[in-house]
């Protein structure tokens, strides 16, 4: 097992010299100049060159390009632009809260979206099938801005249950902040998973190996909950890995809705700032996520499936 | 010998229509110890006569009328919770594809251990040693580090080893075997087969064997219903169908059988395919494929009459 996530790390590798890389180029072909956007539209140009001396934006690009590798190797982002403050620091300072929305968001999603696909599978062509299947086409094609603008009237405005804004202080007091923005996300990626896990299951039910399983005579409980949903959650749990980059970027907007701290506030004011250190910065620690959960996807891949556990 | 299971004027079909019924009136008996063939072609309704038995119709395919008595007892008239008490215990099946009727997620030991935890009384260790010791009755070399097996670790012929052991493991009044070796090469299909018998005996076991194959209903049983689009066309003692099989069909089939001794000769077909429920045929349903037709087989159809004791057949014009 240690050995196959070991080379699963060294896949990921050169991955990660791709994307940091495309970044860095990505970002230079942006149009605007961090100098002007700092200095603003006014600024004359003396100045504005001055800056761009000062901020290392006049050396070749082939020498900024290695600085920032050898820097993010020492996982050194740099300092921002704007503030002055060290990259790392501002991505660590606000990552936990990135963190803690997506996974209260995946729980969300599984909680309702699991047993709502199992009731769908196991009640197909009812009236209660068809309900839910059309609740989660709804849920499918929400964006994750509307519904949380929704959320916030109904919740914060109108019933006064949650609060709209903000990360609140001390555990329980955060986790109570947390509910109504990773509902939101929780809510839309529920959609897929409901629809994932219904189709999965219909197709498991069917299998020769649950019949011989009734032809055992074991409750139709263990039948269901056993052997049909096993089975049911191997495809379920890719899509979820699959989802998490949707999720990701769900979160940012998600932040920014609820006006949270978090990577994507900070992605969305570093972009707006042209702010390339903090910017890379949080695109990078974005990668590096989706990368993690994906190698996670597979560990747990290799535990509920046994045919491609590494032997 | 003893009436173990007696199915009367079983009649299945599609949920939705009842006239273009799947078993149209099977009625037959399965005697204590007895090994039964149930012959047939393709979409003849063997197999679904097997799985109404269990009580393991597809979803949108209903019993509509009929009994099988069991033991006794109406098996028509249970439901899920107490047929399961049943199934696995008393009676069991065993299927034609090894390779997909085990569970892929679960260890070989613990897909046994489920069939003596519902079934009986036995603690854990308990368990585990009388998994051993089917898995030994079958024949499974190292039983102690194959329950730790997952099923991709075995070949087809172990797969269906494992299914025999746990069909067998509360030593069940009668099992149901679905072209338990169509699946199988032709060496393991004769072990297997071997395997079967044997245990039939160990146990006293009543078999109904589901097959294609006249070769196995030679070989492994006494007795044999012939089947065709959803009826019984004639039963009988296995060596009076093979040398004097009394309705066209049978004979076709037995004709259709290649056989050592005669090399150079042509094998017989049935002309045709068998009928759709659809478009049953009026009269008898075998009329449009068989060469002794006369008029009066597309007018009315013929009743399954008993011929003597334990013989019976359904056409108008028997080859006696």
């Amino acid at each position: 097992m240690f050995k196959f996530i070991f080379r699963r790390l060294l896949v990921t590798l050169p991955t990660m010299f791709l994307t940091i890389s495309i970044i860095f180029f990505g970002l230079r072909i942006l149009p605007g100049d961090p100098a002007v956007a700092m200095l603003g539209d006014n600024a004359t140009p003396a100045a504005v060159e001055a800056l761009r001396e000062e901020m290392g934006l006049n050396e070749p690009l082939w020498k900024q390009y290695l600085a920032y590798l050898g820097d993010i190797v020492q996982a050194d982002f740099g300092e921002s632009f704007i503030s002055g403050e060290s990259v790392s620091a501002q991505l660590f300072a606000v990552f936990p809260d990135t963190l803690n929305l997506t996974f209260f968001g995946i729980i969300f999603g599984c909680v309702i979206g699991i047993p709502l696909g199992i009731i769908s599978a196991l009640k197909r062509n009812t009236k209660i099938d068809n309900f839910l299947r059309f609740i989660s086409i709804i849920g499918l094609s929400v964006p994750p801005f509307l519904l949380g603008i929704y959320m916030i009237l109904a919740f914060s405005l109108k019933m006064a249950i949650f609060p709209s804004m903000g990360t609140g202080e001390g555990f329980l007091n955060q986790i109570y902040y947390l509910i109504l923005p990773s509902l939101t996300i929780g809510l839309i990626l529920s959609a897929s998973v409901m629809r994932y896990t219904r189709s999965s299951m219909l197709d498991e039910i069917n299998q020769d190996y649950i019949r011989t399983a009734w032809a055992k005579g074991i409750p139709e409980k263990l039948v269901i909950y056993k052997h049909v949903l096993r089975n049911t959650l191997i495809p379920v749990v890719t899509v979820i890995g699959l989802q998490m980059t949707g999720l990701l970027s769900g979160a940012v907007i998600t932040e920014s809705i609820f006006s949270r701290p978090g990577l994507g506030s900070l992605a969305i004011g570093a972009i707006t700032t042209r702010d390339f250190p903090v910017l890379q910065g949080c695109l990078v620690l974005f990668a590096i996520a989706v990368m993690v959960v994906n190698l996670l996807v597979d560990i747990s891949y290799s535990i509920i499936n046994p045919r491609i556990r590494p032997s | 010998m003893t009436t173990l299971m007696e199915i009367k004027d079983l009649k299945v079909g599609p949920d939705n229509n009842q006239i273009n019924s799947i078993l149209d009136n099977i009625s037959f008996q399965v005697k204590q110890g007895e090994t039964l063939a149930v012959v047939g072609e393709s979409g003849c309704g063997k197999s679904m006569t097997a799985l109404s038995i269990m009580g393991l119709l597809p979803q949108n395919i209903k019993l509509s009328s009929g009994s099988i008595i069991f033991d006794g007892k109406d098996l028509t008239s249970f439901t899920t919770k107490k047929m399961n008490q049943i199934r696995g215990k008393d009676m069991a099946m065993i299927f034609q594809e090894p390779l997909t009727s085990l569970n892929p997620s679960f260890t070989i030991g613990n897909q046994i251990a489920e069939v003596f935890k519902y079934h009986t009384n036995y603690n854990a260790a308990e368990i585990k040693k009388r998994s051993i010791e089917v898995l030994q009755k079958v024949k499974i070399p190292d039983p102690e580090e194959k329950l730790k097996a997952y099923p991709h670790e075995l070949s087809g012929g172990m797969r269906q080893r494992v299914m025999i052991a746990m069909a067998l493991a509360c030593n069940p009044k009668i099992l149901i075997a679905d072209e338990p070796t169509t699946a199988l090469d032709v060496t393991i299909q004769a072990q297997i087969l071997d395997l079967i018998l044997e245990l039939q005996k160990d146990f006293n076991m009543s078999v109904v064997m589901i097959t294609h194959d006249l070769g196995v209903v030679a070989e492994t049983c006494q007795r044999a219903i012939v089947m065709y689009a959803g009826q019984i066309v004639e039963e009988g003692k296995v060596e009076d169908i093979f040398e004097q099989p009394l309705h066209p069909y049978t004979r076709g089939l037995m004709l259709s059988a290649p056989r050592l001794g005669s090399p150079k000769e042509k094998l017989h077909v049935i002309d045709g395919m068998v009928p759709d429920r659809e478009n049953m045929p009026k009269g008898c349903r075998f009329n449009p494929r068989c060469e002794f037709a006369t008029d009066k087989c597309f007018e009315s159809e013929p009743k399954l009459e008993e011929i003597q004791e334990g013989r019976r057949v359904r056409c108008w014009n028997k080859l006696l």
